[in-house]
């Protein structure tokens, strides 16, 4: 390690050498061992980092604790956590619901089917056949 | 306070958490969010400055771990990581200009000797040139801070919960330094004999 390289991790990740990255570390420690001056540089770099981290919020239990009520509470107004599309349809990740799921689909399906039959069948015109192919109004009338 | 003083050892127990919550459990996103609720808060008011600002960010942010849970993969990514992203969006989007408050205002830091007038001054002119600095620095400035120093995250995992390179990570915190150094400087807070 250059004495350049370390003043620049010095300058970007402070004097504490264990916070740098892992990979530099032991090198970093001992061109530090062979250079007993940059020690006094390091000090003043330490009290720059004890500025920074003593300027770190405050943040109290109380304080937490009310963040915690209040998203619990939201939260109790708000539904089941969404699925991605193909998880949603397969009934989520508890698997005890896919076969609830598959059935009201079928009955879906299987009313639209009906439905667009009745139309297809009752139609006079070939406007009524373009309706009735229009499968953006299944349930339409 | 370091990211490797406890935050990895917990991991296992965030995914089992993340797997209830994704099953609509909402006990275990209570236990989640008490676990991971501070610190979001320091994340977002380190960034934002604003407590009532941190304070909605943080909720909000949970309600989105809440809402997204069921795209969680366990073992893709640290529980952490993907919160503080989380956090660090919602705090990055906030358009309204940070209102730092004062440090008497949040609290002070207990100390166990009674500090003497001239070190009660000389402490108030520090902490009131780095909340200077903090108010004048860009936000992306304001969030390397805050992972690095507030929250004591490594160099990776904080560039992680950025989204950006280590690379990238170090020149945000560079230029964040210096600033702040050079307000400090301005203030006549100059410390002798610093690494450039």
């Amino acid at each position: 390690m250059t004495e350049k390289e370390f003043r620049r991790l010095s300058s970007i990740y402070g004097a504490d050498i264990s916070r740098w990255p892992n990979t530099v570390q032991i090198t970093a420690g001992r061109w530090l061992g062979d250079h007993p001056e940059a020690r006094r540089d390091l000090r003043a770099v330490d009290e720059f980092d004890r500025l920074l981290i003593g300027a770190a919020p405050q943040i109290g239990t109380e304080r937490v604790e009310r963040i915690v009520r209040r998203a619990v509470v939201r939260l109790a107004g708000n539904g089941m956590p969404q699925e991605s599309f193909a998880v949603a349809l397969a009934g989520g990740r508890d698997w005890r619901w896919t076969s609830q799921g598959a059935v009201y689909l079928g009955l879906f399906i299987l009313g639209c089917a009906a439905n667009t039959a009745v139309r297809l069948l009752s139609a006079q015109t070939p406007f009524d056949l373009l309706f009735a192919t229009n499968i953006s109004l299944p349930l339409g009338g | 306070m370091s990211a490797e003083l406890g935050w990895d050892g917990r991991e296992t127990l965030d995914d089992v958490l993340m797997s209830q919550v994704a099953d609509g459990n909402a006990s275990a996103f209570e236990v989640l969010a008490r676990r991971h609720m501070r610190r979001a808060l320091a994340i977002a008011q380190g960034v934002v400055g604003n407590p009532s600002d941190a304070d909605e960010i943080a909720q909000e942010a949970f309600m989105r771990v809440w809402e997204f849970a069921g795209r969680w993969t366990p073992g893709r990514a640290q529980f952490t990581t993907w919160l503080h992203r989380i956090v660090l969006n919602l705090s990055l989007d906030r358009r309204r200009k940070p209102q730092w408050v004062a440090f008497e205002a949040v609290g002070e830091v207990a100390d166990d000797r009674e500090p003497s007038a001239t070190e009660t001054v000389a402490r108030r002119e520090r902490e009131s040139a780095i909340e200077r600095a903090m108010r004048k620095i860009p936000p992306r400035q304001r969030a390397a801070i805050s992972l690095f120093y507030f929250e004591g995250l490594s160099g990776k995992a904080a560039s992680d919960a950025l989204g950006i390179s280590v690379a990238a990570f170090e020149q945000l915190l560079l230029r964040a330094r210096r600033a702040i150094k050079a307000e400090l400087a301005t203030a006549g807070l100059d410390l002798q004999g610093g690494m450039p």
